[in-house]
């Protein structure tokens, strides 16, 4: 069935898009189940994935080379990365630096000694990169600087790191982009068939960051082998899945939100299906075990980091008082006949965040199968445009679709306050003040709001029974909001805010598109620009088997063995 | 792959089409469409690029007027069979698009002189309504995703340098940034 039908039942009980696509609403999502991290590792485990390392050549400083190979469904995939060290003046978050202590590439196929040597040529110039569509994902990152080393130290002395040093670190290295679809002569997406293991959005984006996770293991485990081979010992069970992969994220999300409708819509979509699906689910011994059971996983995870609030959002303090409350109200709700919409309804005057954490819970609940998920994931945004289209039929549209643009404040000066571009250093996109810098032709498109308010106020001068395209020879500048008006996008694909206001808060759409990601952790380090984690918990290459189970997230952070705590003065 | 080829994804050719068009004095919604159509033409006929090229290498506003007599081909014919002339003519990079969407709506169409590439410059072209709708064939887009689009490394090339100055200077930028701080 299609997505947009489903959307369309009115049987469902969905929450509305006034609800849902607001800023403060769509910046407080939280990774579900399914989040593309996870779905990935669902599909490996279910599908007999076979991960292995092929080759490691590293020097004690981790200088060198790693190969993982992967044998899914019938397709042979390689990640291939590339260390170095770089001083530590050279490290940024920014994906304008120039210099990298990984990068890596996502293959498809046999590795060749010429396509070794391709990637070694080509795969370090990152940006500056010509590749082709063997290659599918292209990334980089760099070490954590205050801990790669103390971790290669400790294992290498034989024992194991201090939590209250780096526990609240997540990680070992940090990422900063994942390229992929077509960037850099790289396969597109659309290359994939819809059969081919990675033809979810994104899949071979995550595919390469759980191997870089990887990576940074093995690199710090290698290290302190060569560096004391008598006395060196790899990570023990507390502490073998607890690193995940760092990311540092800019305003690159924002122009995306707002150039992918269709793929907004899948996502929210397929998430509201679901909790309206549970909201209807009466309560019965065993869900209300299994909410229970992640209640409890969301508040050990918590509760074991230390951390106040960072604006805009609730730091692991607040969270894990927020989960004791949740735990509170359920246990007063759960004989309901109906808990789960109980709880939901309780959690809505709760704020934005516990509201989300809540549905993020419950959503463990939904069984909604894999299958059907990558599906919907997989939408079509080519758009064949109806000819037959009036100015009357623009103006329906308009109060169908659109009448939330009267709540922007369209025409106030700051409405148009900001303007988005990208910079002539790796393309990252910027925002800059209209009043300070002249856009000239160098606006990015991505005023959605703007355009269509200026369409609107167009189509008020014409007559109704014009057709779209005579309108067009005359106005071809109103192409744009014309596509975004007449395109059946889905009823969530349309973020409810003005990204060029001078109010407009760049975190909310990031953090959107980072817990659909499956990252957690979120720290604002700025209006702009977030720092989070991804795969925390997750299996490791070699405990990937068809047992895995589904809630490897929101892992503990450890609590280290008192002979530990004794050799590290705090 | 011969030394003056490149590989390139079509959102690679539409991406730079967009840009280019935007730095040749197109607004954001015509560049948009020069995109799509440049890039479906490379893709299915080739030449692309080159005809876009060609196009901005003229006066400035080249491509916007050359959009602009394309846009003819953007309505449905109220007759069963017409036909629509351009003088001088025009790039079947800038038709080829419009000509296969009409397609789509029942007409047949042909081109004078005939068509080889997207480079192919037409004076006339004719369009018959028939009793169904004939939906082309994708399998050239399939093959480029997955394959790439292999293009002339010249043309690129001066594609990619024309695009760059759509990108602003990250130090203009960045003193922007630092005014607005100290204002």
């Amino acid at each position: 069935m299609n997505l947009l039908s489903i959307l369309d039942d009115s049987e469902l009980s969905l929450r509305s898009p006034e609800k849902v696509m607001r800023p403060s609403v769509m910046g407080s999502a939280r990774l579900t189940r399914f989040s593309f991290s996870r779905s990935m590792i669902r599909r490996a485990t279910s599908n007999n994935w076979k991960a292995t390392r092929s080759s490691i050549e590293l020097d004690e400083y981790g200088r060198g080379r790693i190969i993982y190979r992967v044998e899914a469904e019938g397709h042979v995939f390689h990640f291939v990365a590339f260390t170095t060290t770089i001083d530590e003046s050279q490290h940024t978050d920014r994906v304008i630096a120039d210099a990298w202590e990984i990068s890596a590439a996502l293959i498809e196929g046999e590795i060749t000694q010429d396509l070794l040597d391709f990637l070694t040529e080509e795969v370090p110039k990152q940006e500056d990169s010509r590749l082709d569509s063997r290659v599918l994902v292209l990334t980089r990152g760099n070490r954590s600087v205050r801990f790669y080393e103390y971790l290669v130290d400790h294992l290498a002395s034989g024992s194991q790191p201090n939590p209250e040093l780096v526990g609240d670190a997540g990680y070992i290295m940090r990422s900063t982009a994942f390229y992929g679809n077509g960037k850099f002569g790289m396969r597109s997406f659309l290359g994939f068939d819809s059969k081919h293991p990675l033809s979810a959005p994104y899949r071979a984006q995550f595919l390469a960051a759980w191997l870089f996770r990887e990576a940074s293991y093995d690199s710090v485990e290698y290290c302190a082998q060569i560096r004391n081979p008598e006395k060196a010992v790899a990570f023990n069970k507390e502490w073998c899945r607890f690193f995940g992969l760092g990311n540092s994220t800019g305003l690159g999300l924002v122009p995306w939100a707002m150039k992918h409708p269709e793929e907004v819509n899948a996502w929210i979509g397929i998430r509201e299906i679901a909790l309206a699906n549970v909201r209807k689910l009466p309560g019965s011994a065993e869900r209300i075990e299994i909410l229970e059971k992640w209640i409890d996983q969301g508040y050990s995870h918590f509760s074991s980091f230390n951390g106040e609030d960072c604006w805009p959002w609730m730091g692991p303090d607040s969270l894990s008082s927020a989960i004791l409350e949740i735990q509170n109200q359920f246990s007063l709700l759960k004989s309901d006949e109906y808990p789960f919409d109980a709880l939901y309804l309780w959690s809505e005057h709760q704020g934005d965040e516990i509201n989300e954490l809540v549905v993020s819970l419950l959503l463990e609940l939904d069984e909604t199968s894999d299958e059907e998920i990558d599906q919907f994931l997989r939408v079509n945004s080519s758009h064949l445009p109806d000819l037959s289209l009036t100015i009357k039929d623009l103006k329906k549209k308009f109060v169908e679709k659109y009448s939330w643009l009267d709540e922007l404040n369209l025409e106030s000066p700051n409405a148009k306050y900001f303007w988005w571009v990208y910079s002539d250093h790796a393309e990252e996109p910027r925002r800059a003040t209209r009043s300070i810098l002249d856009p000239e032709h160098r606006e990015m498109p991505i005023d959605i709001a703007l355009r269509l308010n200026e369409l609107r106020k167009d189509l008020n001068k014409i007559e109704d029974d014009t057709k779209i395209s005579e309108f067009l020879k005359d106005s071809p500048q109103h192409g744009i909001a014309i596509n975004r008006l007449v395109k059946e996008s889905g009823p969530y694909s349309e973020p409810r805010e003005n990204v060029c206001d001078l109010d407009h808060v760049p975190l909310n759409l990031q953090r959107f598109q980072l817990a659909m990601y499956g990252m957690d952790n979120f720290k604002a380090q700025s209006t702009d620009w977030v720092r989070v984690t991804l795969f925390q918990g997750a299996p490791r290459i070699t405990e990937l088997c068809s047992d895995t189970s589904d809630d490897w997230v929101w892992p503990q952070q450890p609590k280290g063995t008192n002979e530990d705590l004794e050799k590290e003065p705090v | 792959m011969s030394d003056d080829i490149v590989s390139v994804a079509p959102r690679e050719i539409h991406d730079l089409i967009q840009r280019a068009s935007r730095v040749k004095g197109c607004e954001a919604s015509v560049a948009e469409k020069i995109a799509s159509r440049i890039t479906f033409s490379e893709v299915h006929n080739g030449g692309g690029i080159n005809s876009w090229l060609q196009i901005a290498a003229g006066e400035f506003g080249a491509l916007n007027e050359t959009f602009r007599l394309s846009q003819i081909l953007d309505s449905i014919p109220s007759e069963n069979s017409s036909s629509f002339t351009w003088d001088p003519p025009i790039s079947f990079a800038l038709i080829s698009e419009p000509l296969n969407l009409l397609q789509s709506h029942g007409f047949t169409w042909s081109c004078e002189p005939e068509v080889t590439t997207g480079e192919s410059l037409v004076e006339h072209v004719y369009l018959i309504e028939e009793d169904s709708a004939n939906s082309p064939t994708n399998g050239k887009l399939t093959t480029a995703f997955s394959e790439g689009v292999q293009v002339n490394k010249s043309d690129w090339k001066d594609l990619t340098d024309i695009a760059a100055n759509f990108l602003l200077s990250e130090e203009i930028l960045d003193d922007a940034e630092s005014l607005l701080t100290n204002e």
